[in-house]
């Protein structure tokens, strides 16, 4: 009998905790609101290959809700996409300053890290050695 | 109990990452610009390539045959890849000197080539070729998995293949002057028993391919990056 209030009980506890991060998730003041809209535009678009326009809305959602590293990350993804290689390598680093342990900021900075070593700034005196190997881990030429 | 609460913790687990759309990974395509200026209308005539003269030794067949095969290798890449109008071959081109060091200093050699051949960009090379046949021991770190503790053993290191060490360099033919310097190492591993065979030497070096199209052409990397979907 116990057993089976207890289980309720924790039933009804994880319910509603679910329910607030849900809440906290999707509700929010307005400026949160139109920021998560601008990411899932600038998401769909940069799928596409829309680039520009992905790193226009993950701007405008930065300016929405400043400081935001799962923001940041999708500007410096769009910069890298644009070129911009300099603002992505500031953007990575103001993002990780603000989340150290934000798993896809750490993936990604690192990923761009030996790009960014192989192919823009190499290090002086720096012979490539290996046969078939790539410079950054997954990157593959399309020259 | 313990199975609805587990049951239940899953169902949390789904709805909060639901909500919270994690990161997703996506293939973007990085454009690389080339490392020269040109509109591919340029001429270009390749030569010459030098063998690095090493102290005490003498020129040897592998390094004659790798200044044939690089030279081969360059125009076909250079034809195929830069769009560049190649000149034909000058089997007349002897240069003063076989360091191409010192070639670089003297614009007026290169200015000959130009008034001789009209071309716009001269590709020059001095390549070092070592076949690399050694094998011997090192030792290394072992962690035995039955009682955890750190050992030494000795390993056996066999290295065959070939190891280049290429300096290119690409003219304005018009002035002499060094447009653009690079220097390539790279290793192609080889069967021991395929150490003689010196031909192809130079294809699928992955390495030197990128490098030397990157100097005439734009790129495009494909890399992938993870990216929040909202």
């Amino acid at each position: 009998m116990r057993n089976e209030r207890e289980t309720k009980m924790t039933v009804a506890a994880l319910i509603m905790l679910a329910m607030f991060v849900a809440g906290a998730a999707v509700a929010g003041d307005p400026a949160s609101k139109e920021a998560g809209a601008e990411m899932e535009w600038g998401y769909k678009a940069g799928r596409h290959g829309y680039w520009q326009e992905a790193l226009m809305r993950f701007r405008h959602a930065n300016e929405l809700t400043p400081d935001q590293p799962r923001i940041l990350n999708n500007v410096a993804v769009a910069q890298e996409a644009n070129g911009l290689y300099e603002e992505a390598l500031l953007t990575y680093q103001e993002g990780l300053a603000i989340a150290p342990n934000n798993d896809a900021l750490r993936r990604n900075y690192m990923r761009f890290q030996e790009f960014y070593a192989t192919y823009i700034a190499p290090p002086e005196d720096s012979g490539e050695q290996g046969t078939g190997g790539e410079g950054a881990d997954d990157a593959q030429d399309n020259s | 109990m313990r199975r609805i609460t587990a049951e239940l913790f899953i169902v949390f687990m789904a709805v909060a990452g639901i909500c919270n759309a994690g990161a997703r990974e996506v293939r973007i395509e990085l454009h690389l610009k080339p490392e020269l200026d040109i509109d591919g209308t340029e001429t270009g005539f390749v030569g010459p390539v030098v063998i690095e003269p090493r102290e005490g030794e003498d020129v040897q067949s592998v390094d004659l045959t790798a200044a044939r095969e690089f030279e081969i290798f360059l125009r076909k890449l250079l034809r195929r890849e830069a769009e560049l109008r190649l000149l034909p071959v000058d089997d007349n081109l002897r240069p003063p000197t076989d360091s191409l060091a010192t070639l670089a200093q003297q614009p007026e050699f290169w200015t000959a080539i130009n008034e001789e051949t009209n071309a716009d960009l001269i590709v020059a090379a001095s390549i070092d070729v070592k076949v690399l046949d050694r094998a011997g021991y090192t030792t290394e770190e072992y962690v035995s998995p039955q009682d955890g503790k750190t050992y030494f053993r000795q390993v056996l290191v066999e290295e065959t293949g070939f190891s280049y060490d290429i300096l290119l360099i690409v003219v304005d033919g018009k002035t002499g002057a060094i447009l653009h310097q690079e220097q390539i190492t790279d290793f192609m591993p080889k069967d021991e028993r395929k150490l003689k065979e010196q031909t192809d030497m130079f294809t699928d070096l992955y390495t030197l391919q990128n490098r030397l199209v990157g100097i005439f052409v734009p790129r495009v990397v494909q890399v992938k990056r993870a990216l929040y979907a909202g």
